[in-house]
Formats: C-alpha cells, structure tokens, sequence
C-alpha cells in the first residue's frame, strides 16, 4: 500500500510537472521539426519573449530535432522523437529526446565552425554549436529511456539579471 | 508528408550584368541539388557576378549553411563575386556568427546587393 502510494505520488508529480506544458511525439522524418518549431513559438510568444529569441530558440529546436531523426535515430522511419514544451515562471524548457540508436558524441556539441576547413570538406555538423549560441543553456544526455536527450532553456529575465548578463529577455 | 513540405524554387535571372538567384521556400538538406544546379548553370553561362536572394525564403538550418558554404567555396576558386540579400535579421545573425559574411557580403535587399556589385559607374561602361 506504501509503495502504490509513493508510485501514485510519483505520478501526480509527474503530471504537476507537466501542466501547462506539450508533449509532441513526431514522427522521426526530416520535415515534422517545423511541427515542433510552430508549437514552440506559439508558447514562446505567448510567455512574452521577444521576436528575436524566438527565432533563436525555434533554429535551435531545428536544429536539435534534425540532429534526432538523422543521428539519434538514425533516419529509423518507425522511430519517433519527443519533444517536451515546458513553460515555467522564469524560463521555457524544451526537451527533445529520439530513441538513440546511436550515442551523440560529445565532442561534436563543444565543435566550434570552421569555415576554411568547411571550405575544404573536412568540417561538418554545427548544429549543436549553433543550438549552443542560441539558446541560454543546452545540455546532452542519455534520456531515461536509454535514447539522447538534450535540454534546451530560455530564461525570461532580462538584461543583467538574466544568467551570463546580455540584453535578451522578454518585452515589456 | 506533402504538407510539411515546401520544397526549394529556385529561379534564376539577370539584372544588369548581375546574375540574382532567387530562393522560395527552405533551405535544408533537401535544398543541396537545386542551388547548386543553378549556381553551376549560371557560373557555365558566364555570370562573374551573383546574389543569393533569400527574400521568401524564411527556415535555414545548418545542412543549407552547409551548402552555401560550399558555393562561396566555388565563387572563390572561380574568382567570382557574391553577396547575399533579403534574410531577416535573425538569419544575417546567423550567417555572421558561422563566419559566412567574411565570404559574402550581406544586404537588406536585393538592390542594395546588386548595387554594391555592380556600382553605376561600371554598369554605364558594361
């Protein structure tokens, strides 16, 4: 009886977590992101950010759901990758999770664009460079399901209250 | 899937002696062939000089950075000239942030780029 009712607390948990958030779960095909991308500006315009972390945080979203379907599932079309919209008090949450049939390297999200070497062939993949210019805080995981998982958060604070200093934020 | 698509038109025309390649829809992986295609067509009918015109063109993701990266890589060895017009704000944040402005210049707009191309002096003399 104590454990179901530390599960059931779990659960509500769970769902209190949730309220007020999306949960996408697209299908693992280049083109569905665009899906995630709209729903993601409806709630970030919605929250009172400004159109230019918008557009941010939608490339970013992208940007790191293409990085699912192409590297985490590996262009697997039965796969699937969720993607969680968590609007909080001071911050948008976004996680996108694929079902990682491959691990992301982590060398790959720090890789800086090298534009001579791209030139020449030899660079390649700055998606996750971008998504780290773009957004407030990215952060790679394996999700508790065993796949990818990557963490995406924009702050609402403004100016120098905002982690790192900077003038983004909200309007008003 | 159609609904999600929207595929890349691109079409291809002449402004003075400047060739201006217009983009209509995403620039993606799915985008590599066409630009290229009509770069190439365009490089093979003697253009020297180009502007990428992302004017309706409003979603680019890293893999269509990637395929500019390889034009400007051909614009140079080809001694060619290129800028790019019509990105919003965001997208010329991002061209600069990856370093593609160093490679082309970026304009507003498509006159401002055929301008700084083609100044009116030389295009009285052409």
């Amino acid at each position: 009886m104590e454990q179901r009712m530390m599960r059931l607390s779990r659960i509500v948990r769970v769902r209190s977590h949730l309220q007020g958030g999306v949960e996408l779960r697209l299908p693992s095909q280049l083109g569905y992101e665009k899906v995630a991308m709209d729903t993601v500006e409806t709630v970030a315009r919605r929250m009172g950010f400004v159109d230019e972390r918008v557009a941010a945080l939608c490339t970013a979203i992208g940007e790191a759901i293409t990085n699912a379907v192409e590297h985490g599932n590996r262009g697997r079309k039965d796969a699937l990758v969720r993607v969680q919209i968590l609007p909080g008090s001071d911050r948008l949450t976004i996680i996108v999770r694929d079902q990682g049939s491959r691990r992301l390297s982590p060398g790959r999200v720090l890789k800086e664009p090298n534009l001579l070497r791209a030139m020449d062939g030899s660079d390649e993949g700055w998606g996750m460079w971008m998504i780290r210019q773009l957004v407030d805080e990215a952060a790679w995981s394996v999700s508790p399901s065993g796949g990818n998982e990557v963490r995406l958060v924009l702050y609402t604070w403004t100016g120098a209250d905002r982690p790192g200093g900077g003038a983004h934020g909200v309007s008003g | 899937m159609a609904f999600l698509d929207d595929e890349l038109e691109v079409t291809t025309r002449n402004e003075q002696d400047v060739t201006v390649i217009d983009l209509k829809g995403d620039v993606t992986t799915f985008a590599d062939a066409k630009i290229t295609d009509a770069y190439r067509a365009a490089t093979v009918a003697g253009a020297r000089k180009l502007v990428l015109n992302f004017r309706r063109s409003d979603y680019i993701n890293s893999a269509g950075i990637a395929i500019l990266i390889r034009i400007v890589t051909e614009v140079n060895r080809a001694g060619q000239k290129l800028a790019m017009s019509g990105l919003n704000d965001h997208f010329q944040k991002i061209f600069r942030m990856v370093g593609l402005s160093q490679y082309a210049d970026i304009y507003d707009d498509e006159q401002q780029a055929i301008a700084a191309l083609s100044p009116a002096e030389q295009r009285a003399k052409s």
